[in-house]
């Protein structure tokens, strides 16, 4: 079955990144440029199956995002991956804290991100 | 530069992280060795130290003389005149642009980046990108 992933970050170079990285797990992908975005898009798509979320973001952080949908019951369960960024462990522990499944640190090597996901949906289609 | 089957090594030479993030993840997952830099003098230090098939560098980084990635290219051009080097620049002009290949840049790459196409001039270049 198609996975659904929602990236939440405010970059447009990061979403084609992910982009690039999903595509390998035959992804569909649904991108929002902050917090608020994110909660409009997951609207729209109750059947994401995972989020990447940036702290980091205008309008609504990363932090706000999580709280928020961790709020919503029909959300609650669909696993958060937060991206944080070096020197910013405070925030990332308050994301787990929060609810977050896990976390990547920037600059983060393909591994790590291929190994999260790994356990969230499996290897990747050969 | 290395054997023929030996892993390419790309060095990425800008003060933006997001910037050094992407493409380095992008090209790691490509099987490049990558080195990143974000000021001129680490990136010199790279080079003394690594046979590098490609360098790509912004123009403008956090330094004095907002051309550093020029420097960067005119110093490659003096000591590894067969390294490829791709200048990239949000700041772009015809003038800039010229100036980049009278100083003897491979390619000039107008920003914002586009991951995909970067990848396929990098290919272009003749340095292949493993799937």
């Amino acid at each position: 079955m198609l996975k659904k992933v929602l990236v939440v970050d405010d970059s447009a170079l990061i979403h084609q990144m992910y982009k690039m990285v999903l595509m390998r797990y035959r992804c569909e992908i649904v991108q929002a440029l902050n917090g608020q975005d994110g909660i409009d898009k997951l609207e729209k798509n109750p059947d994401v199956n995972m989020m990447l979320v940036d702290i980091n973001m205008p309008l609504m952080n990363g932090l706000e995002f999580i709280q928020k949908v961790k709020a919503l019951k029909k959300f609650a369960s669909i696993p958060i991956i937060i991206v944080s960024t070096e020197g910013k462990e405070e925030d990332t522990q308050r994301g787990l804290a929060l609810g977050a499944s896990g976390y990547v640190k920037k600059p983060f090597q393909p591994s790590d991100l291929h190994s999260l996901i790994n356990k969230l949906f499996g290897a990747p289609p050969a | 530069m290395g054997e023929a089957n030996a892993p390419k090594k790309i060095l990425i030479v800008d003060d933006e992280p997001t910037i050094l993030l992407t493409l380095s993840y992008a090209l790691r997952s490509r099987d490049v060795e990558v080195i990143t830099a974000s000021r001129l003098e680490p990136a010199e230090e790279a080079l003394k130290k690594h046979a590098f098939d490609l360098v790509i560098a912004d123009i403008r980084m956090s330094g004095i003389l907002g051309e550093e990635g020029l420097e960067l290219l005119t110093y490659i051009r003096r000591y590894w005149p067969g390294t490829k080097v791709i200048i990239m620049t949000a700041h772009g002009s015809e003038e800039v642009r010229q100036d980049a290949y009278d100083r003897g840049a491979t390619h000039y790459y107008q920003k914002p980046v586009d991951i995909q196409e970067l990848m396929r001039k990098i290919e272009e270049l003749g340095i292949p990108l493993k799937n």
